[in-house]
């Protein structure tokens, strides 16, 4: 019995932990004021049953305080409400140990709130009962259950505001097809529109004003490219404005018919009608301010016009619970693992049982397996939905920290918490509890400046954490923002150095998004001065660890002086999981699909090569390193050169790397069983399961099998071989080639650069050759051969070769010296003055005139081009192209010209937006990221525009990253091709155009 | 514009496509037909004949409604195209104009 005291107790208490801080935010807050006092009424209810008069004692007091405080008769100052916090935290000490409660001292607490109690309280009249909405909500009939189906799932709400004419008809649109396309993206909760003005007396006006209230998963820029409107046509409804009103609907339901509800509620004129009994409440009649008489009439009407389904009388039944032990459930769980296990050793054995019986008995038997099958995966489902609990829980106790940190820091800031009612699993809810406790501490604490700071900074002073919990893509992503003052990556950068965690020259090549990471860095710390608060240096290693053990990946975004988001993304249960099967000799192990890119074959196409001891597979533009199963767990090897066996492409937070094993075997739904003692202490394992055939198999750790065995240099080689491709997409590499010209090439062109003795370059015929122990041959290019430059004189005892990337044959050009890596300044590229075969154009640099090479036109000019032919179906076709960057305009322009009919090249998202309204085009190939209107924003309008819509779009982007391929994917984008490869480019607008 | 009164119901009938060029000469035909027809107690708008509604048509619709409401009398819009039930249906218009069910 005391256990099941302790269980309440501690769920009362933690709510009324989270009520005194909303509290604080809303002081006159009537619903509030209830929960709080019922909360403390409760605990002290039952701690007196048990006769612990210690927390009687306090919970007494505290009643008393807030029968003040609720009767209007004392204010919820931010000082009593601390009080009640401090008396708060003594409660949950002395429940936490009954049996001890008398040994707390809580002397200070009470003698605190007595005082209170004799101060002579004021007569203050009662607090209205009804929170309010805003004016803009009023004329909507809303329904309850759209909206708290909307805050489940996380989603936002928006008032969106259109004008049916202007802003559909004008801009070349028909209505029908524009509304399709909004409900396309979500949910119209209700629409409602403005009858002001409409007369058959008067003149009819051209337009409509129309309002939809809208529940989407999309954030309100992406939204407003979508409807192509201007943000003041758009209103986000704040969730938590909605939640209080939905709890307010809990309390109006006697407003619905019902046995007891005799009195009608009291601001509706008349009795309800049965249609207007069964219409969900009108927003505007039992909880606005007074509405504009136009707007109370259209909200009236409405109600009184449109009939629900019956279904709205029944809604107001609770559904029945019953309370269950968090290990019963932990056991029902394990037993509905245990099934799953022998389902799928039953669907192992059945087709070979069935085999020696009659025709009617294997049909007979596999119906029945079929049947378990089913019902296993049913049971299993609901034993997992039952684990699932409501993250605002776990949210909630962050309003305290904020709250607590602000005041200590000496800082204002709010706390938004959006999608508490979004469901996880019970483990990972408390797997998640530290490291986002500290992400909300290091935003109060890094992230939010001072007030005078933000003040200087143009920015309110009160600073604004936001947490919300999202289901996206069958994934849960929970995301930390603050609008502090955002990473800045020098900084870091320089902290690194200081720190010794990298050097300079690795430093020089970390983009933005690289410097971010380095937070994850062990011991690294930003803080100036080291507090109590964060800023001890072991956090974020620590908090990217924990959500990596849960099948997580966190990401960083941040734009200086602006604010920091940190994103988490989780999968939905850490129990059975989706898994490859793989083998090792006589032995099983199992690697989460949920890490699992691809399976490739080593081959010629793709061969395994060897680098400084590191093994390197090249898939298509890419060299991931290799890590061997084998070598890692010290097993017999049986993998040769020969026999390669597979390789599994894996992403561990955004980094792809390969894993050599020798068999693949099955898929499989495996169930997660914690490894016994004597195995806790390795990195290599996060669990074992037991498969369908019996046998036990090990879970791969793929976050400790990567750790320190993907070194450093691996991650920044990968950086150099992607040739800038996520780094810096104006990056050039400037080299001289024995003539006295200078010559750049764009780094996103360059795979790597190799320095070599003159004398190992052999010459067969007219043509140069290196040969290489662990590669094919490469034909080496000297750039006067085939480029109109001065003739060269005799190479020096040592040359680089530059191997670009993206080509199909073993090629590289031969510099005699690298003189600079550095940017090509906007607009510095002249592709008019000096034009020839093989040269983008020319820039100066340093004051010195810098021949920027289009490499394929060089390679074209040595014969090496001969896919040419391939793309003639292209010969027809008109395109365009949206890019911004001058070097990647040039050269997709050179990689089209000829080929295709009209080529047509946009500066930016919104140059080639106008082409649109004027050309008609076959293809369009849009950059991403674009001032004005990115390749997002750009395909988003195309795809709501009813004339273009189907048009096929392609992006070339310098970026290849999950996030990306997922936004172009969500945006409709047909073809997602990373820059730079004519041939590929070619391959890729055949596919978009002839799928088949 | 046809129109025939059965029934103490003025059936009106709109003889093509509800749009800016034609929401003028309508609407003050619409209100000469009321105004003629004052034993009528509801109004039936029969879209059978339109293919098109633009902003300014819808406005015609809603026009219609105020003035039904106005002299007390039921309004409803009947034999709509799929794509105009449709968008009477997203812009919640459906109840106010007393959009007859699909048959």
């Amino acid at each position: 019995m005391l256990d099941l005291f302790v269980q309440e107790a501690n769920e009362h208490l933690a709510t009324l932990e989270t009520d005194l801080v909303a509290l604080d935010a809303n002081p006159r807050d009537a619903a509030l004021l209830n929960r709080i006092f019922r909360a403390v009424h409760s605990v002290k209810g039952t701690a007196g049953f048990f006769g612990l008069t210690a927390i009687t004692d306090v919970a007494h007091v505290m009643e008393s305080v807030m029968a003040l405080v609720r009767d209007g008769r004392m204010d919820a100052t931010p000082t009593l409400i601390n009080l009640f916090l401090a008396s708060t935290d003594k409660l949950k000490a002395m429940v936490g140990a009954p049996e001890r409660s008398a040994d707390i001292p809580t002397q200070d607490e009470r003698t605190a709130l007595h005082a209170l109690l004799k101060t002579e309280p004021p007569v203050r009249p009662a607090p209205a009962d009804q929170p309010t909405l805003p004016l803009y909500l009023s004329s909507f009939n809303i329904d309850p259950e759209l909206v708290r189906d909307a805050l489940r799932h996380g989603h936002h709400c928006y008032v969106v505001q259109l004008r049916l004419h202007a802003d559909i008809e004008a801009q070349g649109q028909t209505i029908l097809t524009y509304l399709n396309d909004v409900e396309s993206l979500g949910t119209i909760i209700d629409t409602a529109t403005d009858l002001a003005g409409v007369g058959l007396g008067e003149a009819i006006p051209a337009d409509v004003m129309c309002s939809i209230l809208f529940a989407t998963a999309m954030e309100s820029d992406l939204l407003l490219a979508a409807f192509n409107l201007p943000a003041e046509q758009l209103v986000h409804v704040p969730a938590d404005l909605l939640k209080t009103w939905l709890q307010t609907q809990a309390t109006l339901v006697p407003a619905y018919p019902s046995a007891t509800a005799a009195t009608p509620p009291p601001v509706v004129p008349q009795a309800p009608s049965p249609s207007q009994a069964l219409a969900p409440v009108p927003v505007s009649l039992p909880l606005s301010a007074p509405a504009a008489p136009e707007l109370r009439l259209a909200a009236q009407e409405q109600s009184l016009a449109v009939p629900q389904p019956a279904a709205a009388a029944t809604r107001a039944k609770p559904e029945e619970t019953v309370r269950i032990s968090v290990n019963l459930l932990d056991t029902l769980m394990n037993l509905a693992g245990e099934m799953v296990l022998g389902r799928n050793r039953l669907l192992r054995l059945a087709p070979a049982g069935g085999e020696t019986g009659t025709a009617e008995s294997q049909e007979g038997l596999t119906g029945i397996v079929q049947d378990i099958s089913a019902v296993t995966s049913d049971l299993q489902r609901t034993i997992m939905r039952a684990r699932l609990q409501p993250v605002g829980g776990l949210f909630g106790k962050f309003n305290r920290i904020i709250r607590d940190l602000g005041q200590k820091l000496g800082k204002d800031i709010s706390l938004e918490t959006v999608g508490d009612d979004v469901e996880l699993d019970r483990a990972l809810i408390e797997g998640l509890s530290d490291p986002l406790t500290h992400l909300i501490r290091n935003s109060a604490d890094h992230g939010i400046e001072p007030p005078d700071e933000r003040t200087r900074a143009g920015k309110p002073p009160g600073g604004h954490v936001r947490i919300s919990a999202a289901h996206l893509a069958g994934r849960v992503q929970i995301e930390v923002r603050d609008d502090g003052r955002g990473l800045n990556p020098e900084k870091l950068k320089s902290k690194a150095i200081e720190k010794g965690l990298i050097t300079s020259e690795q430093a020089a090549r970390l983009s933005e998004t690289e410097a971010w990471q380095l937070i994850f860095a062990p011991g690294f710390s930003t803080a100036a001065i080291v507090s109590d608060v964060s800023g001890r240096g072991v956090g974020m290693d620590v908090v990217k660890t924990n959500i990596e053990r849960l099948g997580g990946r966190v990401e960083i975004r941040s734009v200086l002086g602006q604010g920091t988001a940190i994103i988490i993304r989780l999968p939905l249960t850490l129990a059975i999981i989706p898994a490859l099967i793989i083998g090792c000799g006589t032995r099983r192990f199992a690697v989460p699909q949920l890490n699992l890119v691809e399976i490739v074959r080593p081959g010629e196409d793709r061969p395994l090569e060897d680098f400084g001891g590191a093994r390197i597979l090249r898939l298509r533009e890419e060299l991931l390193p290799v890590l061997n199963l084998a070598d890692l767990l010290g097993l017999p090897q049986t993998l040769t050169a020969e026999s390669p066996g597979f390789v599994l492409i894996l992403n561990l937070d955004n980094r792809r790397f390969g894993l050599q094993v020798e068999q693949i075997a099955d898929t499989e739904e495996i169930v997660v069983k914690p490894l016994g003692r004597h195995l806790q202490g390795t990195s290599l394992y996060s669990g074992a399961t037991l498969l369908g055939q019996g046998e036990i198999a090990l879970i791969i750790d793929l976050a400790g099998l990567a750790a320190g065995r993907l070194p450093a240099e691996t991650t920044s080689a990968r950086k150099v071989l992607k040739a800038g491709a996520e780094l810096a997409s104006e990056r050039i590499l400037v080299f001289s080639a024995g003539t006295p010209e200078t010559f750049a090439m764009h780094i996103a062109n360059i795979q790597r650069i190799e320095k070599i003795e003159t004398s190992r370059i052999e010459r067969i015929g007219a043509h140069d050759y290196l040969r290489r122990k662990d590669g094919p041959t490469l034909r080496l290019l000297r750039i006067q051969d085939h480029l109109a430059v001065t003739p060269a004189g005799p190479l020096p005892a040592e040359v680089h070769i530059i191997v670009p990337r993206l080509v199909h044959h073993p090629v590289a050009l031969i510099a005699d010296c690298i003189l600079d890596a550095t940017d090509l300044p906007a607009g510095a590229l002249d592709s008019a003055s000096f034009r020839s075969p093989g040269i983008l154009g020319t820039a100066s640099l340093n004051e010195r005139l810098t021949i920027m090479i289009d490499l394929y036109g060089i390679m074209q000019a040595a014969g090496l081009d001969n896919e040419i032919d391939g793309f003639a179906a292209l010969s027809g076709l008109r395109v365009l192209v949206a890019e911004d960057t001058a070097f990647f305009r040039e050269a997709v322009r050179r990689g089209l010209h000829g080929r295709v009919k009209t080529l047509d090249i946009a500066e930016d998202g919104e140059a080639a937006w106008q082409r649109l309204q004027k050309n008609v085009y076959d293809v369009l190939i849009t950059d991403l990221e674009m001032p004005r209107l990115n390749g997002f924003e750009l395909t988003q309008r195309i795809r709501a525009d009813a004339r273009l819509k189907h048009l096929p779009i392609i992006a070339l982007s310098a970026r290849d990253n999950e996030d990306f391929h997922r936004r172009a994917e969500l945006a409709g984008i047909n073809h997602y091709e990373t820059k730079l490869d004519r041939d590929r480019l070619c391959s890729a607008i055949t596919t978009v155009l002839m799928p088949h | 514009m046809d129109v025939l009164l059965t029934d103490h119901t003025l059936r009106i009938t709109f003889a093509g496509d509800l749009l800016s060029t034609n929401i003028d000469a309508l609407s003050a035909a619409l209100l000469q037909h009321l105004d003629q027809h004052t034993e009528a107690r509801a109004v039936v708008a029969d879209l059978s004949r339109a293919r098109m509604i633009d902003s300014k048509g819808i406005n015609l619709l809603l026009a219609l409604y105020r003035e039904t409401q106005r002299r007390k009398l039921a309004l409803s819009v009947e034999q709509p195209t799929a794509d105009i039930r449709r968008m009477l249906t997203l812009l919640n218009l459906n109840g106010r104009l007393g959009l007859t069910p699909q048959p």
